[in-house]
């Protein structure tokens, strides 16, 4: 057991002697008295005074008991085991890998992360436990549990070896519940040690709450220090390609882990930090939504090729809950072209006619387009087309399969889908010269009966990675009847989504400064039911979302706790004095454009209201850099740190309302719910032994 | 001379007489005085009141025929009339130590000894002084014949039997003495008051009782086989009849007794009960030889407790007159 408040506790015990010196203080100083009925009084005492002293042990003892529990009362008992100290048991090691576990363990160990602080937290937990006990390992986020049975004390030690952090937020309610369920199916008495650096944010404030588990939970909460995290404001840098007409959509999106008691709208602002111009937005929450997007569209200059759009939510009107990720994309306002001729005699649709529907606004999120009969792509008739669906590749002629070439090789996305109809026309061979060297596209169509299913476990893919969270569930009830097969080697080509056998039912490849992406069955239902499940309309948007994106149209610098891609290095500004150990990792590809761009980001800040004056005494920023986006020759990381520390604070998080408080609150409340029992027993006890008043004889 | 200075009032204060004047002090037996006095005595013959009718029996005197009822009804009784003695009262104050006891401050007008203001408590000693005082002026006043004993494992000072003027000093300086350190034993002091004693005598012993029961039992036996009355009037403290002490202390028998280590509010029930228990036994032992049991507490005034006695006794009396 644990205190929070140890010396209270410490203070309760040594109260309980109070009783007993008081007890003893005055007998010492009974005078005695002179009697004349000693003769009764000595039948008096041989009648009661044995069962009298067993009560009066009694009552001290609940007197002692009560000043003990009181005692401990306050000083809040954090956990209580109830488990033997030399009894084996099964531990359910929970450790937060989420992506706050990449920030540093505290200034007094600089290098340590919160996770490698965490990690050391279990494994010293699994050192210390009774010969014969197992270990199950689970983390907080990605691949939740790491041992489908428990194992051994050191085979776990060496799994946790193995763990690193992800790039997402935690699942710890989630985890705690897979431990728990984990513990349940053992007859060993079972014990979960939750360890997480809590107040850094990981866990959100609604989240902490913690499921209620049958075995003991012990939380180490390795986030020593007491720094609130937030994540305030996202930028994007994009170079806009010649492709772009100057328009362009920003869209700002807001995801968080959990939809309990959020807020339903998140105001944004962006602003293009060239012309420091800001454009408020509101992203709105669906009911039970944890995304929301704010579009903004903007014009630019389509002369300048550099551009900067950061993104801010203000400080008071982002709840931890919502920091999860804010994420900024850019895309160009120009409307989806989508190639295919104009047909009314398709029953069951078309696949233009299925992906237009896909792209039509739903919840806010909706991306303009326009048809185009595919014999009118000429050279030039792509021009201002970022994103482009080709759903007749064999009404392509030789002409336009250039044109969409040097279209994507300019920057644009080009997505391909199988003709739907028996055709002798070779689409094939110009299809895979556009997705890359080596890549085959077969010409026979396989007919799969029964049809294929997708994966349960799909690719990591930038494409699905915002849904990534729902793609099992959403491909779960896609069948596949008909595709094509493309082959490929894996450098040129990787998989979105596959089907059960392992072969690609989704590819992306990269050509140029644009992006291919193929989908190896058409989405109408004689080749699959693609189009007619959930996934469709989130895939279809995501994909010209996210592969705008990916366009070679610059990287991205994400402020705060967002989406941090592989390889990320985090900058972590802190209060006072330990603004020194901050430190800015850039790339020589970089994207931070200097002195450019940091005004627009102060000015852009301020106008948020999140000045300094305005907000409360310093707390944690922290800034993730991506080292391939980052020109250390262009970008002052000292400057850019210093301004941060000075500017960019928010107010800490509510980083006290862990649970380790409030279970030592619940166990404080039981102890004083106990301490009135014990005034009750002792009160009931004084009154069933207590003498009537004397009356005259 | 110490008892130089003694008056009536220390013993009497005139609350106490006033209290006890309407009542007249009467032996339930037939006292045998020797003087005419207010009593009734166990010898019928020529007295000036009459008693009842009898019929005659054989031997009867015809002297005493009543030759009025015999003209009237033709049957013969004989008339009898009741003489009227003096009362002889023996008073036996226990002087043990246990009757030092007291936890009452001393009262103006509560009478009392030096040794009683020197103290400053009034003790169960001083109760039974006061009251044994307050009877036998009672009984000069009608001229019966009072003595005083104060007694512990002996008689400690006595004073015989006389309805002189000089004997209510005699009695108060026989009270004016203190407890002495020795248990009581009423056999013994009764023992001795029997060999001074030859007419039938109402013997009125003031004590706590607190000794042994089977002392107490043999002296009224003897009393008893005598011939002679008893009133005990048990004299104790407040404190002890009620134990309202919260203490938790040692406590010291005023005879001798070992130190007792006693918290009063555990056994303050049990202690209430063997105290009750106690004086429900001298009183079934009074009772069974015929003799009253009062109990004192000396915390309240002596005049109402021994008014309620001898209005008692007296409707007794007249109870078995009828």
């Amino acid at each position: 057991m644990t205190f929070i408040s140890p010396w209270l506790a410490v203070a309760g015990a040594a109260a309980m002697a109070l009783p007993i010196l008081i007890h003893l203080f005055l007998r010492r100083r009974q005078k005695p008295i002179e009697w004349a009925a000693m003769e009764l009084l000595r039948r008096a005492v041989q009648q009661s005074q044995r069962a009298r002293r067993v009560e009066r042990w009694m009552l001290l003892v609940l007197r002692c008991l009560l000043l003990l529990l009181v005692g401990l009362a306050i000083a809040r008992p954090a956990t209580m085991s109830t488990i033997a100290l030399n009894q084996p048991v099964v531990l359910g090691i929970v450790l937060d890998n989420g992506v706050a576990s990449r920030a540093a363990a505290s200034p007094a160990t600089p290098g340590q992360s919160a996770f490698d602080a965490a990690r050391g937290a279990c494994v010293e937990s699994i050192r210390a436990l009774p010969g014969g006990s197992l270990v199950h390992v689970l983390t907080t986020s990605g691949t939740i549990e790491h041992t489908s049975e428990a194992v051994d004390p050191d085979r776990a030690v060496a799994i946790l070896g193995t763990l690193a952090p992800t790039n997402e937020p935690s699942r710890v309610r989630e985890a705690v519940d897979r431990a728990d369920d984990a513990l349940r199916r053992t007859t060993m008495p079972g014990r979960i040690v939750l360890a997480s650096p809590f107040s850094r944010g990981a866990i959100d404030t609604e989240a902490q709450v913690l499921p209620a588990t049958k075995a003991t939970l012990e939380i180490r909460d390795v986030g020593s220090d007491d720094q609130g995290t937030a994540a305030i404001v996202s930028m994007v840098q994009r170079t806009l390609g010649p492709q772009s007409t100057g328009s362009v959509t920003v869209d700002v999106t807001v995801t968080r882990p959990s939809h309990e008691q959020a807020r339903r709208s998140i105001p944004v602002t962006v602003t293009d930090v060239m012309t420091d111009r800001s454009t408020k937005a509101d992203a709105v929450f669906v009911e039970g939504s944890q995304r929301a997007v704010a579009t903004v569209t903007l014009v630019v200059d389509p002369s300048v090729t550099e551009h900067g759009w950061l993104a801010s939510i203000p400080a008071d009107r982002q709840p931890a809950d919502d920091l999860r990720s804010a994420t900024i994309s850019t895309l160009s306002a120009d409307p989806v072209l989508v190639l295919d001729r104009e047909r009314l005699d398709v029953d069951e649709g078309s696949s233009a006619q299925w992906i237009e529907r896909a792209l039509e606004p739903i919840a806010g999120m909706g991306l303009a387009h326009r048809r185009m009969d595919p014999s009118e792509v000429r050279t030039g008739a792509l021009k201002g087309s970022t994103a482009i669906i080709i759903c007749r590749p064999e009404l392509l002629d030789a002409t336009s399969w250039a044109e969409c070439t040097t279209a994507c090789e300019s920057g644009a996305l080009l997505v391909v889908v199988p003709p739907t109809e028996d055709t002798f026309v070779e689409w094939q061979d110009p299809c895979a010269a556009l997705l890359g060297p080596g890549v085959t596209i077969r010409r026979e169509v396989m007919e799969h009966d029964p049809p294929r299913r997708l994966q349960p476990q799909q690719p990591a893919s930038p494409i699905t990675q915002l849904i990534a969270s729902e793609l099992t569930d959403l491909v779960a009830p896609v069948e596949v009847s008909r595709s094509v097969v493309i082959d490929g080697p894996s450098t040129t080509l990787s998989p979105i989504l596959t089907m059960d056998d392992g072969s690609p039912l989704m590819v992306l490849s990269t050509r140029g400064r644009g992006v291919v992406v193929m989908l190896a069955s058409a989405p109408v239902p004689s080749w699959s039911t693609l189009a007619t499940k959930p996934i469709f309309v989130p895939l279809v948007q995501e994909t010209i979302r996210q592969g705008e994106v990916l366009l070679d149209a610059g990287g991205s610098v994400m402020i705060g706790l967002g989406r941090l891609p592989e390889g990320t290095t985090e900058l972590r500004p802190v209060r006072g004095s330990t603004t020194g150990e901050a430190s800015l990792t850039v790339d020589p590809s970089g994207m931070i454009v200097g002195d450019e761009v940091q005004p627009g980001i102060m000015q852009a800040i301020q106008a948020q209201g999140a000045s300094a004056e305005s907000l409360r005494s310093p707390s944690l920023v922290a800034l993730n850099v991506d080292p391939t986006a980052c020109d250390p020759q262009r970008n002052d990381a000292a400057r850019l740190t210093a301004w941060l520390n000075q500017t960019i604070t928010t107010p800490a998080v509510e980083a006290s309302t862990d649970t380790t408080a409030r279970s030592s609150t619940r166990a404080s409340v039981w102890l004083l719910l106990a301490a009135a029992v014990v005034i009750l027993a002792e009160t009931l006890l004084g009154r069933m032994f207590s003498v009537p008043e004397p009356s005259s004889t | 001379m110490a008892n130089q200075g003694l008056r009536a009032e220390q013993y009497l204060s005139p609350e106490t007489l006033a209290q006890l004047a309407p009542f007249e002090l009467r032996a339930k037996m037939v006292a045998d005085g020797v003087m005419n006095g207010m009593h009734q005595s166990p010898l019928q013959g020529m007295a000036v009141e009459f008693a009842a009718h009898r019929q005659y029996s054989a031997g009867d005197s015809i002297r005493h025929l009543d030759w009025k009822v015999f003209g009237r009804s033709d049957k013969l009784y004989v008339k009898e009339y009741r003489q009227e003695t003096n009362l002889d009262v023996m008073i036996l104050v226990d002087g043990s130590a246990s009757m030092s006891f007291g936890t009452l401050g001393v009262k103006q007008g509560w009478g009392g000894t030096d040794a009683t203001r020197r103290r400053g408590a009034w003790t169960k000693f001083d109760h039974a002084t006061a009251s044994a005082a307050a009877l036998a002026f009672l009984c000069l006043s009608q001229r019966d014949r009072v003595g005083v004993a104060v007694g512990a494992d002996g008689l400690r000072g006595a004073v015989r039997k006389s309805a002189t003027r000089d004997q209510w000093r005699s009695i108060v300086r026989c009270l004016s003495s203190e407890p002495v350190e020795a248990r009581f034993s009423p056999a013994a002091c009764i023992n001795q008051l029997l060999a001074q004693t030859s007419h039938r005598t109402l013997f009125v012993i003031l004590s706590d009782f607190l000794g042994d029961p089977e002392g107490l039992r043999t002296a009224l036996a003897r009393l008893r086989h005598r011939g002679h009355d008893a009133m005990l009037l048990a004299m104790l403290d407040r404190r002890e009849l009620t134990l309202d002490l919260d203490v938790e202390a040692p406590f010291i028998g005023l005879e001798g007794e070992d130190a007792l280590d006693v918290d009063t509010r555990t056994i303050r029930k049990a202690y209430l009960d063997e105290l009750q228990r106690h004086l429900q036994g001298i009183d079934r032992q009074a009772r069974a030889f015929g003799y009253d049991l009062q109990v004192f507490d000396t915390h309240e005034s002596v005049g109402p407790v021994l008014a309620a006695l001898l209005s008692r006794r007296e409707g007794m009396v007249a109870g078995g007159r009828r």
